[in-house]
């Protein structure tokens, strides 16, 4: 059940009344907590559910086992690993066993044995890269002993399965979250009318991405034809409609979890306002960054650090999606970062002054946008086209007054979405005031009705 | 009552009120937009919204009634003085009524049926004859889960009646819930609906408008001719209008500026292109048929059929010049012929004269110019005489 249909709007208002207005016993709370996000998954495959369910029963008899060796490390060591193994092997069934087969069948078929393996098909259960890496991070996090195992398979179960993030983010450590689980405090008015809020401006942020999404498939579409206004707009295009879409679902869901009483960590703080790749992943899926640096990045070792944010970073190219496309973009960001790194150790803290920050943040979108082009692109030629046609497009620009107003929406689009997020991030007290949260709000939701298309499949349901 | 329970009261009642004034504030933007551009109807639900509103007066009327329930094909192609003369010169007096509409699907035809039904039970009234058309492309596969498949929900938003909505959303809660939500926060308009009257506005204001230069001039001064007329023989634009029982407007002008515009040859890239599209968006060519939507289908035959002295199945000739299916798709649908038939007791139709139509008689793959029109008209007229006769209609 994505967070922009009907359906869970009426999910959501019985959800609500139910725990909110019914039921005062904090159990019966954890227990509304768990029946809700299950039916919630539900919703997307009952199928998926026991998936769901056997991840949780790993991690949690995993992070119960932890503990109990903590005395012994190697023992405390093994059990990580296993833990670990299996919550990540699920994931690898189920999201690359088709990738490593194809993969596989290809390099045979250099070998003369075309097809020699078979053609597995396998159903991506949804949000399993997010809920797998939730249950890796609370192993870890025993193993370091950075919190305690939780005891309780309730409040364990409320957390693994609290239904606002549960598909598609952020990503929500156990030792942030468990602890609100203990004590369930209600929200105050002030956090309800913020959650309506970032409700509100979630659901805007996706139409506006769907609205523009027209307009960068028809790029990748017509890659090998593109002017450089095509392209141009094209992948502004997709800029808004990835910001949109992302961070609109994060926005809805830190919003639902708002309301009632749950505080999510923010996962996006205007990236497109990056002065340096380095700062661009500070922005854009914070949570997932974080991640992959306390749980993928130390672990590697700080040896050979550029080595390590290379791995990093293909792993994370690998973990949005079983393709070499993802695995490639990936790369490419472990390369920026880690040559961003290398520059500002060798070259100074800043390589260019202050000054220049107006070169570097055209310059830093610029290389998000050729990101964006191999993230997007079926093969790494139409990649290629595509960045190519940005300074020289396969045939001419042609600006009349139909191309002008689609880079006008275009441009629009990636204004006032991050305009918005820049009020109610960076002037809180400004935003915060009634007229203007509830003018927001208002024309928000104003604009979802108008031209939202509920039920729009979010990008990242896919990863 | 504790203060957390009065937050949680405060918030449901916060969001009611942001959801309905910003469904009100939609509603209000909507209508006003569409008042300064009259002659808009967003995709054709405007001519299904004022059927609806016309039915419970033309149930009521005591009279030798003809339903004529189908596609654009039944709205465009057939004309009510042709099919009137046809039934008259045999001795049979009735009145047409054009309940052709376009863009919908088999599933609204059910609907549409079902509240036909209602209006004639109302008034103890059956009708004489009810012709009802089989358009293959209303029933494909992909018509209902192709690219256009959102624009009926706007259509069942508006057809359905509460029982249809608890069924809608017994069968699908997130597709009953939104085209329930789509009726009563926004009476029936969609946001794609709102979404492509809005592009349509931008368009219209801030894109120089270009005449259509790969059709042949003579055509398009025609064409404006017979806009001009018909604005004159309609001042205030209706699109199901009482006093024509949903037919188009007629006056002589209109029906020479037509004429006119009709002799023009067409070039055939336009009707190539109108095939393309009708295969996309509705697979009118394979007519793989969706076998869902023809059971809803063969429901509103069920029901007309039950209200109605006579009952036949029709299907409008294509522009076979242009639209020609391979054999197994005519296969396909003789079977969804055969099976309305079965399962409904109501004959096909046949009219051997639809065969003789060319293409000088088409405006596009199946839509027929006025002088297809007129032949169409008048051979089913005849055709259907007998049935009013033997209805007891003289």
């Amino acid at each position: 059940m994505a967070l922009n249909t009907a359906s869970f709007a009426v999910f959501f208002a019985v959800f609500y009344a139910v725990y909110a207005l019914v039921l005062s016993r904090p159990r019966h709370k954890l227990v509304a907590l768990v029946a809700g996000g299950l039916s919630f998954y539900a919703a997307a495959g009952i199928e998926h559910v026991p998936l769901l369910l056997l991840s949780l029963a790993i991690s949690y008899g995993f992070g119960l086992a932890i503990e109990r060796a903590r005395a012994d490390r190697a023992r405390r060591r093994r059990r990580l690993l296993l833990g670990c193994t299996l919550s990540l092997g699920l994931l690898a069934v189920f999201k690359y066993t088709g990738f490593v087969t194809s993969t596989l069948d290809a390099a045979l078929e250099t070998l003369g044995l075309a097809h020699a393996l078979p053609a597995l098909r396998v159903v991506l259960p949804v949000g399993i890269s997010f809920y797998t890496f939730q249950s890796v991070s609370y192993l870890v996090d025993v193993s370091r002993r950075a919190r305690p195992a939780e005891r309780d398979l309730l409040r364990f179960a409320a957390w693994v399965t609290f239904f606002p993030p549960l598909v598609a983010g952020p990503i929500v450590r156990a030792r942030m979250f468990l602890p609100q689980l203990e004590k369930l405090s209600p929200p105050e008015w002030l956090d309800v009318r913020r959650g309506i809020l970032l409700f509100a401006l979630g659901l805007a942020k996706k139409t506006v991405a769907d609205l523009v999404a027209p307009t960068a498939d028809a790029l990748f579409r017509g890659a090998s034809s593109a002017s450089t206004l095509d392209a141009w707009t094209g992948l502004l295009a997709y800029a808004a409609q990835m910001y949109g879409d992302f961070s609109g679902w994060s926005d809805m869901a830190i919003g639902c979890a708002a309301v009632l009483g749950f505080a999510l960590p923010r996962n996006f703080d205007l990236p497109y306002l990056s002065a340096s790749p380095v700062e661009v992943w500070s922005r854009w899926h914070i949570s997932l960054s974080t991640w992959l640096r306390d749980y993928l990045f130390w672990p590697l070792g700080t040896r050979h650090p550029y080595r390590s944010l290379i791995v990093t970073w293909t792993l994370c190219g690998l973990w949005h999606g079983a393709s070499w496309m993802y695995v490639g973009w990936g790369l490419y960001w472990g390369v920026l970062i880690a040559l961003t790194h290398w520059l500002n150790a060798h070259l100074g803290e800043r390589v260019v002054p202050r000054a220049a920050v107006v070169v570097q943040l055209p310059l830093t979108f610029y290389l998000w946008l050729v990101g964006l082009a191999l993230f997007g692109a079926a093969t790494p030629g139409d990649t290629l086209r595509i960045v190519a046609s940005t300074v020289r497009g396969a045939q001419p620009s042609v600006l009349d007054a139909a191309a002008a107003l689609s880079l006008a929406g275009v441009g629009l689009a990636l204004v006032v979405p991050h305009a918005v997020d820049w009020l109610v991030l960076r002037r809180p007290a400004v935003a915060e005031r009634a007229p203007i949260l509830w003018g927001l709000a208002l024309a928000g939701l104003v604009f979802s009705i108008a031209f939202g298309e509920p039920g729009q499949q979010f990008i990242y349901w896919r990863f | 009552m504790t203060p957390h329970r009065r937050i949680a009261l405060r918030t449901f009642a916060t969001a009611l009120v942001l959801l309905t004034l910003a469904s009100l504030v939609v509603r209000a933007a909507t209508r006003a937009v569409e008042a300064r551009n009259p002659g808009s109807d967003v995709w054709g639900t405007a001519r299904v919204e004022q059927a609806l509103e016309a039915l419970p007066v033309v149930a009521a009327r005591d009279e030798t009634q003809v339903l004529l329930f189908g596609s654009s094909n039944l709205q465009n192609n057939l004309q009510r003085e042709a099919l009137e003369a046809a039934w008259s010169a045999a001795g049979a007096r009735a009145t047409a009524l054009n309940f052709g509409f376009g863009g919908i699907d088999g599933e609204v035809q059910r609907l549409l049926a079902e509240r036909v039904v209602e209006a004639y039970a109302r008034h103890g009234h059956r009708l004489a004859v009810a012709v009802l058309e089989l358009d293959p492309s209303f029933l494909t596969t992909r018509r209902s889960s192709g690219p256009f498949a959102r624009r009926y929900d706007q259509f069942q938003a508006i057809v359905s009646g509460p029982r249809d909505f608890a069924a809608a959303i017994a069968r699908s809660p997130e597709h009953g819930v939104r085209i329930a939500a789509y009726r009563i926060f926004l009476g029936g308009i969609s946001p794609a609906a709102i979404t492509a009257r809005a592009s349509g506005v931008l368009r219209a204001r801030f894109l120089p408008h270009a005449p259509d230069t790969t059709m042949p001039q003579a055509w398009r001064l025609a064409m404006a001719r017979a806009a001009e007329a018909e604005r004159r023989a309609e001042p205030a634009k209706r699109y199901w209008a009482l006093e024509r029982d949903g037919f188009p407007p007629a006056s002589p002008e209109l029906e020479a500026a037509l004429a006119d515009a009709a002799r023009v040859p067409l070039p055939d890239s336009f009707f190539e292109a109108d095939v393309r599209f009708r295969e996309e968006c509705c697979d009118a060519v394979d007519m793989r048929i969706d076998e869902e939507a023809l059971s809803a289908f063969i429901l509103a035959v069920r029901d007309l059929a039950g209200i109605s002295r006579r009952a036949v199945l029709f299907v409008s000739p294509p522009n076979r010049a242009f639209l020609v299916s391979p054999p197994e798709a005519e296969a396909r649908l003789a079977a969804a012929l055969a099976r309305v038939s079965e399962e409904t007791g109501v004959a096909l139709l046949a009219l051997p004269g639809s065969e003789t139509l060319g293409r000088e008689d088409y405006l596009d793959s199946s839509h027929l110019n006025v002088f297809g029109a007129r032949k169409l008209s008048t051979e089913l007229g005849a055709a259907l005489a007998p049935l009013l006769l033997a209805a007891g209609s003289s």
